[in-house]
């Protein structure tokens, strides 16, 4: 029985706690509250299983996992990173855990995470470029033509631009709400195939 | 096996900070009295209102205000920053959402929809933006302003005033006049038994079933109206035109598009350009004056003869008369040639060849009841004149 406070890093290491460790915290305040913290952690870890659409995530989280962190010297950073992460696992699991009597009856999907937040973003600065591109190909012959036809495409495209104008004020100010992201990337569709079409009316008759 | 969870823990637990948000609803319930006339006014944004019809003299008013945040607190403050007004007056009922100012480039989201169970005979007007609007079996004249979302009522009856902008209307089952302007989206109107006036731009209109009249412009898309038994009046700049099965006038105006009639009791007026015009079953006088684009008419034989003018220009026209009418016939082409497949009785006809090209024209008669004009005027294209049953 020489099992000693700095023995605890090691033994928790093991897949089952050495009996030697759980009697020596039987009488040391410190390491038992160090293997509490350790159980709980181990505890709420299946609840936590999620799975990843990503398949690169796990290959970078493995990598990181190959690092070998032993041996810093002593466990102090250990129990920090063991609070940390239950006080992280806390707040996460506070945050997603539903609070049945304020959001029960919102629909899902009413309001954007913050991820898919900036992958509509991204996907708007994507619509942006590839409309600035066709707006510079379309302008001169949209600009220039007198044709009914033409009239007609610019008055569409001012109409969309407006909406645009407007739908990105109101999304400026509500940017989690699902449904104007979902208008303002209709109407960026919109014009993006208003010039499409107009390009190729165009090429048709020249 | 420890330090991998520890490592676990801690990424999965940055990734829930980095995607949690609070979601918070708050609800919003009022009841009022409307007496008979008293108009109810809502005024909204960001959410969908949904009106229905309730017996008595009652009107619920629903709401609910739903907001996403970082924090619980901050979702519960903006829940609450979202105010609805309702002032009881001697008009009516107003009932308006108050949204804060200061939300720009904070991180939330919110919405507000509405739910109102209104008394019959209770004029409605509903302003909305980022949002749908339904009315079911509401039984008061109805204004609608919205935008950024679709327009659907079923049932229901008196007057429909309606502008719409980047969004669908889907109207079904109504007993008023429906006036409606839309922009940049499809509109569809089915079974209503008043006067049908639809201004729209791009996008297809579609009306079956009116007991009216029914009017439509359109820019571009697609026009159908079918089963009607009032006048159809159509002006449209790019798109094709069909008429099907109506029982009154029909006048066609299409700039650069096709234009398919079939079926029609009344006299028919057709103008279009650069594409088709084909009219088939049709029980009265035709107009049609197209340019750059053929023209086919059928005519069926009804009670008597009836007027025939088509003008074209630079494709063909073909023409099939009741066999058992009779008509003057006047018919002058350019650069083409008149081909009637039956005997006709000719007072003058000139043909001048030039080289493989004709120039031709006849004036004369076809036998059979009554004498009405049949006239055919074309440049470079030619004349098709044929003997139906």
């Amino acid at each position: 029985m020489n099992f000693k406070c700095t023995d605890l890093d090691e033994a928790l290491r093991a897949p089952e706690l050495p009996e030697d460790a759980v009697i020596h915290a039987q009488t040391c305040d410190p390491c038992r509250k160090q293997i509490e913290l350790w159980s709980s952690i181990s505890d709420f870890a299946p609840q936590l299983h999620e799975e990843w659409s990503s398949p690169a995530l796990w290959n970078r989280i493995e990598c990181r996992l190959e690092v070998p962190p032993r041996n810093t010297g002593s466990t102090a950073w250990r129990v920090v990173l063991a609070a940390a992460a239950s006080l992280l696992m806390a707040v996460g699991v506070y945050c997603f855990w539903p609070t049945p009597l304020v959001t029960s009856s919102i629909e899902p999907g009413a309001f954007l995470t913050a991820q898919t937040l900036k992958e509509v973003q991204s996907a708007e600065t994507t619509y942006v470029q590839a409309i600035e591109k066709l707006s510079a190909a379309a302008g001169p012959t949209l600009k220039n033509s007198s044709t009914p036809l033409a009239a007609m495409y610019r008055e569409k495209l001012s109409l969309l631009d407006s909406a645009i104008a407007d739908l990105k004020a109101g999304v400026a100010g509500n940017r989690y709400n699902a449904y104007l992201q979902m208008q303002l990337a209709t109407l960026y569709q919109e014009k993006q195939k208003t010039l499409e079409e107009w390009l190729e009316n165009a090429k048709h008759n020249n | 096996m420890r330090n991998t969870t520890t490592s676990l823990m801690f990424i999965f637990g940055c990734a829930l900070m980095a995607f949690a948000r609070e979601e918070v609803k708050r609800d919003f319930q009022r009841t009022v009295t409307l007496p008979v006339g008293r108009l109810f006014k809502l005024t909204n944004a960001f959410g969908n209102v949904s009106v229905h019809r309730e017996a008595g003299r009652s009107a619920a008013i629903r709401a609910s205000i739903e907001c996403s945040a970082d924090s619980n607190a901050e979702a519960q403050k903006l829940c609450n920053d979202i105010q609805i007004s309702l002032q009881e007056g001697n008009s009516g009922v107003t009932v308006e959402t108050g949204f804060p100012q200061d939300t720009g480039k904070r991180n939330i989201g919110f919405r507000v929809h509405y739910d109102i169970a209104l008394p019959d005979e209770t004029p409605l007007t509903v302003q909305n933006r980022f949002g749908d609007v339904t009315l079911t079996d509401v039984r008061g004249d109805a204004t609608v302003r919205n935008s950024n979302g679709d327009v659907r009522m079923n049932g229901g009856g008196a007057s429909r005033d309606i502008e719409n902008m980047f969004g669908n209307v889907k109207l079904r089952s109504q007993q008023g006049p429906i006036k409606l302007v839309n922009a940049s989206g499809n509109v569809v109107i089915d079974n209503n038994t008043g006067a049908v006036r639809v201004d729209n731009r791009f996008g297809d209109v579609t009306v079956t079933n009116n007991g009216g009249n029914v009017t439509v412009s359109n820019s571009s898309g697609a026009v159908a109206v079918s089963n009607v038994t009032g006048e159809v009046s159509v002006t449209h700049s790019f798109g094709g035109i069909t008429v099907k099965s109506s029982g009154d006038r029909v006048n066609v105006q299409n700039l650069n598009g096709a234009i398919t009639l079939d079926d029609l009791a009344g006299p028919i007026t057709a103008r279009s350009s650069f594409q088709g015009i084909t009219i088939t079953n049709a029980n009265n006088s035709i107009t049609v004056d197209n340019h750059n684009g053929p023209i086919t008419v059928e005519a069926r034989a009804g009670r008597r003869c009836q007027n025939i003018l088509l003008r074209t220009t630079i494709s063909p026209i073909r023409v099939t008369v009741p066999a058992a009418f009779g008509y003057t016939l006047e018919a002058r082409t350019t650069f083409g040639r008149i081909n009637p497949d039956f005997q006709l009785q000719i007072a003058g006809q000139r043909t001048a060849r030039n080289g493989p090209v004709h120039d031709s024209s006849i004036i004369g008669r076809i036998p059979g009841e009554g004498n009405c004009d049949l006239r055919l005027t074309n440049q470079n294209g030619n004349i098709d004149i044929i003997r139906g049953k």
